[in-house]
């Protein structure tokens, strides 16, 4: 699984790219499949790190089955994350509005 | 303004080139990682920079404010006046801004690189290097900053330029897209010698061609070659009439282009231009006769 708990690039260089036609049409698929898309990219730089883990470790979880329930004790043993983080981050998403 | 220690800070690369611009120009570039789990609401310009310090950790004077946080790029350019001594055991700093961070602990807000001899490169390798780092930084963005060539893309080149100004101009070759600035020298010349032999024409003459162009529906330029040609036809014709020779009739019928500009009739480029053509086309009748 892929790590999320550090941030590889400034999330202004991946606004930049969004916002410019001609540098997003050159982008491979990587960052895409890896974040969701610049948007959720910038979204999640600016959440603690326990949300951001939790959020792609459900989505990771999920496999494109949406809507497919995903536990605390799921997310804890794909993250490494503590139950207290996977507590904060998942109460952090909801209030974004990211998970139910 | 309070900002958190980042989550971590390293150093990925540092190297020294010169000859860039200038002979005995230099420029320092490293590629770092300030890490922060959760971004800062303050942009990396007002927090961290790139230092350059003696091997006493004496500040040279040299700074620059980084451009991003997490995994990038940054380069110090120096003049040749400015030059340090090449070679020299420096070290680079990629550190908090002192007035934000306090203390400046190392490994904590700042990081320390020690350069070798081994870090200080000729300008020959400067394309390669670049390229190798941004195939460091493309891996792990998981952005694309090369072609399929390893040339910089619009991306790859957009950040690349932002930490090294001007870069387009001196590695060219490493661009997918550059423009060039081709050398030309300019022109210091005026009409003004051709403008006061048209004044030659005087107000009578002048208004006879006006009238003979509005009468027409011309201009007095046209009307002014207009009459140039009759001059010269008439004049060629005669001298055909009595000399039967057509090279010498052709001669003759030119000079009716000098005494034209001369009067104001014609400009002086078009003069030249006609005794041009003329010209050839006399040699290549002088000849005929001649050979033909």
């Amino acid at each position: 699984m892929p790590e999320y708990k550090r941030l590889p690039v400034d999330s202004r260089i991946v606004k930049d790219i969004q916002s410019s036609p001609m540098m997003y049409s050159e982008q491979g698929s990587g960052f895409m499949q890896r974040w969701g898309g610049p948007g959720m990219y910038r979204t999640m730089a600016r959440l603690p790190m326990e949300a951001r883990v939790s959020y792609y470790t459900i989505v990771e979880l999920q496999g494109g089955e949406e809507g497919r329930l995903v536990t605390a004790d799921e997310i804890e043993t794909a993250s490494g994350l503590s139950s207290q983080e996977v507590s904060r981050g998942v109460d952090l998403l909801r209030k974004e509005g990211l998970v139910t | 303004m309070a900002v958190s220690d980042p989550d971590s800070i390293s150093v990925g690369s540092v190297a020294v080139f010169r000859n860039l611009r200038e002979d005995g120009d230099q420029l320092f570039f490293i590629r770092y990682d300030v890490s922060y789990a959760v971004e800062p609401s303050q942009v990396a310009s007002e927090t961290f920079q790139m230092a350059i310090y003696d091997t006493d950790l004496i500040f040279t004077g040299f700074s620059r404010p980084l451009n991003y946080y997490q995994h990038n790029i940054i380069s110090i350019y120096l003049t040749a006046d400015e030059a340090l001594t090449w070679g020299t055991e420096y070290r680079v700093r990629i550190m908090g801004n002192p007035g934000i961070f306090s203390p400046l602990v190392e490994g904590v807000n700042m990081k320390t690189q020690a350069l070798s001899g081994g870090d200080y490169y000729e300008i020959e390798a400067f394309g390669g290097y670049l390229i190798a780092q941004a195939q460091i930084l493309e891996d792990d963005w998981e952005i694309t900053l090369l072609t399929a060539g390893d040339l910089l893309n619009t991306t790859g080149s957009t950040y690349f330029t932002k930490a090294i100004p001007g870069l387009n101009t001196i590695v060219p070759e490493i661009f997918q897209f550059t423009s060039y600035s081709p050398t030309y020298n300019a022109t210091n010349w005026t009409t003004s010698g051709e403008d006061s032999m048209l004044e030659h024409r005087g107000p009578v003459l002048n208004a006879a061609l006006e009238d003979l162009a509005n009468w027409v529906g011309s201009s007095s330029s046209w009307m002014g070659l207009f009459l140039t040609v009759m001059m010269a036809s008439m004049l060629g014709g005669t001298a055909y009439a009595s000399l039967r020779t057509p090279s010498l009739a052709l001669l003759l019928a030119s000079f009716a282009l000098p005494l034209a500009v001369w009067i104001g009739l014609i400009s002086i480029t078009l003069w030249m231009l006609v005794f041009l053509m003329v010209a050839i086309l006399f040699g290549v009748l002088f000849i005929q006769s001649r050979f033909g």
